[in-house]
């Protein structure tokens, strides 16, 4: 039209309405997902690393897992559960929940152990074969005596049934070569990990982490020194613990929708940074 | 002695409560400098004490650390449960801080102060049902209805009360998606201020590049073509992305790590000795 | 789509219903998302309560009391010690309590540093010369060259970075300048790491509600 002036292309490009960049960012994450679009993944060292020590444990001993994850955090939290608690059962190892992050973790945690028990249609009973602890709050003192005494820290389940009347507890006194448990793996969405590191590092048990991915570069130190024994990185770490395994799961299914929401950030920063290189030119070429 | 029953159990809490108050009330009668020497006496006789737990050779056969014929890392425990305990009881300082500011936006009718009328609503009705659920197992009295506490072997999965209902429903719906909004921001802002405009701003976009690609399968394709078990392969997108996590993101953690480290342990040090100055350290009481 | 009239089919429902008001603001602010925003932080300050006291006052302290232990009662007038920070001529007997507290957080702070730490200082006592052998039994040339750049990268990083953090003073030497210089832009790749994994994480969580909106409520998403 004549009169209407035309919109320079930096603009165009580098002013899109947010509300476009949202729904593009909503419909390009779900088409994979509703399109069930599978994608190869390939499987990183970290979680190859955990899985071999589980591979490892001996079958006597129990595993604890410290399920330390709300709803906030689930959706990379719980496929680590799930996948986890799954590799247990295949390798017959009993295991007990425990909870010192979030209180709500040890209702979420039941939930994600079930639905492994379910996906493994092996009969798996609670009492016999694992235990939910509930949720106890991780003060320094009570890490402390948890590491020392475990039936001291923990005197009952998460519905209240004292610890020696459940089986799967019984004689279970401590971390170690010489004690009853042979290792932790903390699930978490907070620095529960830093109780754990602290405490529980210098006694040498093996400790197995799975974060959010917002904390994982930060553990690549205790990767690196020994003090963990493998690391699951967010929802990714999950899907690649489904792939060591062989149990395909949610992870593995989200991996999709996150490769193309990540091309998306991928496109909308070069466009950004586009925007900003074309407006440079043209105030360079008026300037002349 | 530490543990009574019936009225002379009685006779001691009240004792108890009267004499700490007693003591507090003489205290408050005291001068600026008593009430800073006893708070600058006690900091370092709490921190002491874990010091000494810490640092006195545990016993070889109790695994305990002993002073004096007395057992600190048992004593560690109870002094652990108690400022659990005392932690807990502020608590209610937050909620109270929470209702002041809602109820005085309601009584003075604020712009928005229906929304404060939601919050107590939703404050109200789960503090009612979370109690209510577990009352009896707390207090005795009556059970309560199935409605409110749903104890049928059936329904384990999913209590059918309305405790399950507020909780599985919105708390944790509400948590995850206040969570997820995030992802939106985040994406904004990757469009909007991602803009490389210095050496440093190219150095963390191109490696934040490939670590989002070097993560997920997509980006993986982009390089499958080289063979993952030949020389070439720590070219691979995701290799790539691992050796900068182990390799430099590693050292960086590390070196920030001690520096945090150090940082707090100096600052432990200062509160210990009460070196500490500011608000609740130098100033009068 | 999942149908309402359900105990399971409700807390559904309910969900979809409160993620929807909360997702509303990315259109723009507006009362429904208000509303959903007071009401959970009624509902999360309600839960915080409930877990206080079923996870540490009833077992800790309510439970010591009735089992005759007088002496916990004592616990109860000193967290009332915290209330007094309202009031201007009470508020040293708040600020007695809390010091104490942090008297005992900070001799934990000892523990805390040698559990943490100890590991990491010895494991940066890498060696710069790594020597790795084939399966035949020879020494692997590539092999070994990476390795030994890999560690001497790493010491090299750990150590520009400390000296960027180091404060204690005037950094007017040149090249401990040059290597505080490197330490920040090999601060900014750690950087960018965390960017790149902050924006995997945040997508996941995202992934996770249209599951829950397209899986769980209208079974878009087949499981």
């Amino acid at each position: 039209m004549r009169g209407q002036r035309r919109l320079p292309l930096e603009q165009i490009i580098g002013r899109i309405d947010r509300r476009l960049v949202y729904a593009g960012l909503f419909l390009i994450t779900l088409a994979p997902l509703v399109g069930r679009w599978a994608l190869p993944l390939y499987v990183t060292p970290p979680p190859k690393m955990l899985a071999d020590t589980i591979n490892a444990l001996p079958q006597d001993k129990l595993v604890f897992i410290s399920s330390n994850w709300d709803a906030g955090t689930q959706a990379e939290n719980r496929p680590q559960m799930t996948v986890l608690v799954r590799h247990l059962i295949r390798r017959r190892l009993k295991f007990a929940s425990i909870s010192i992050g979030a209180p709500n973790a040890p209702q979420l945690a039941n939930a994600a152990i079930e639905q492994a028990i379910q996906l493994e249609k092996v009969p798996w009973v609670y009492g016999q074969d694992w235990v939910n602890l509930g949720y106890k709050l991780a003060t320094e003192p009570w890490l402390r005596s948890f590491v020392r005494q475990i039936p001291e820290a923990v005197k009952e389940d998460w519905k209240g049934t004292p610890v020696d009347q459940i089986p799967v507890m019984r004689g279970v006194q401590k971390f170690g070569p010489d004690g009853q448990a042979s290792m932790l793996i903390d699930i978490t969405g907070s620095a529960t990990i830093d109780g754990w590191y602290r405490y529980l590092s210098p006694t040498g048990v093996k400790l197995g982490l799975g974060c959010t991915a917002v904390m994982a570069p930060e553990q690549y130190p205790f990767l690196d020194s020994g003090q963990l024994s493998g690391l699951l990185t967010g929802m990714k770490g999950a899907a690649e613990y489904e792939q060591i395994i062989g149990a395909q799961g949610f992870g593995t299914t989200a991996m999709a929708g996150q490769s193309f929401a990540h091309l998306y950030i991928l496109i909308l920063i070069i466009l950004g940074n586009l925007s900003l290189v074309l407006g440079w030119l043209e105030r360079r070429r008026r300037r002349r | 002695m530490w543990t009574l029953t019936g009225f002379k159990f009685i006779l001691a809490i009240v004792g108890a409560v009267a004499g700490a108050v007693l003591l507090l009330a003489i205290l408050h009668q005291a001068s600026h400098q008593v009430k800073r020497t006893l708070t600058i006496a006690l900091t370092f006789i709490g921190g002491l004490f874990y010091f000494l737990e810490f640092f006195i050779p545990p016993d070889p056969k109790t695994e305990e650390a002993v002073l004096f014929g007395w057992s600190l890392t048992q004593a560690a425990e109870v002094v652990g449960n108690a400022t659990l305990v005392i932690g807990g009881f502020t608590f209610l300082l937050g909620v109270f801080s929470l209702v002041h500011i809602h109820g005085n936006n309601v009584r003075r009718r604020r712009p928005g102060w229906s929304y404060s009328l939601a919050f107590f609503a939703a404050f109200l009705v789960m503090t009612v049902f979370a109690f209510w659920k577990d009352w009896q197992t707390w207090f005795g009295g009556p059970a309560a209805p199935a409605w409110v506490n749903d104890q049928n072997l059936a329904h384990a999965a999913m209590p059918q009360d309305v405790y399950t209902l507020l909780f599985e429903g919105l708390v944790r719906n509400l948590d995850a998606t206040m969570f997820s909004i995030l992802a939106f921001y985040i994406v904004s802002a990757a469009y909007r201020a991602f803009r490389i405009r210095s050496g440093e701003a190219a150095v963390l976009m191109v490696v934040a590049l490939v670590l989002m690609m070097g993560q997920v399968p997509l980006g993986m394709a982009l390089t499958n073509w080289i063979p993952s078990d030949g020389p070439w392969s720590g070219l691979r997108i995701e290799s790539l992305s691992q050796y900068v996590l182990t390799a430099i993101n590693a050292p960086v953690q590390r070196a920030i790590g001690f520096g945090l480290g150090l940082g707090a342990l100096a600052m432990a040090m200062r509160i210990w000795l009460s070196l500490e100055r500011g608000t609740y350290f130098g100033q009068e009481v | 789509m999942t149908s309402p009239f359900s105990f399971g089919g409700a807390v559904i429902w309910l969900g979809a219903l409160a993620t929807l008001a909360l997702y509303s603001v990315l259109y723009r602010e507006n009362p429904i998302y208000r509303f959903a925003e007071h009401i959970f932080l009624g509902l999360a300050t309600a839960m915080g309560l409930y877990m206080t006291w079923k996870t540490v006052l009833y077992p800790t302290w309510y439970k010591e009391l009735v089992a005759g232990h007088w002496a916990w009662i004592l616990t109860l007038v000193a967290g009332g010690m915290y209330y007094t920070i309202y009031s201007k001529r009470l508020v040293w007997m708040s600020r007695l309590v809390m010091m104490t507290m942090m008297g005992l957080s900070a001799g934990l702070g000892f523990r805390g540093f040698f559990g943490t730490y100890m590991k990491q200082i010895g494991a940066s006592f890498k060696p710069l010369v790594v020597m790795q052998h084939t399966a035949a039994g020879g020494v692997d040339v590539g092999g070994s060259v990476f390795a030994s750049f890999t560690n001497i990268l790493f010491l090299a990083t750990m150590v520009c970075v400390m000296t960027y953090f180091f404060f204690s003073f005037e950094q007017k030497n040149r090249p401990i300048r040059r290597t505080a210089s490197a330490g920040r832009w090999l601060m900014m790749i750690a950087f960018g790491a965390m960017f790149g994994s902050t924006v995997m994480a945040r997508l996941s969580l995202f992934i996770g509600r249209l599951t829950f909106l397209f899986q769980d409520w209208i079974h878009l998403i087949r499981s």
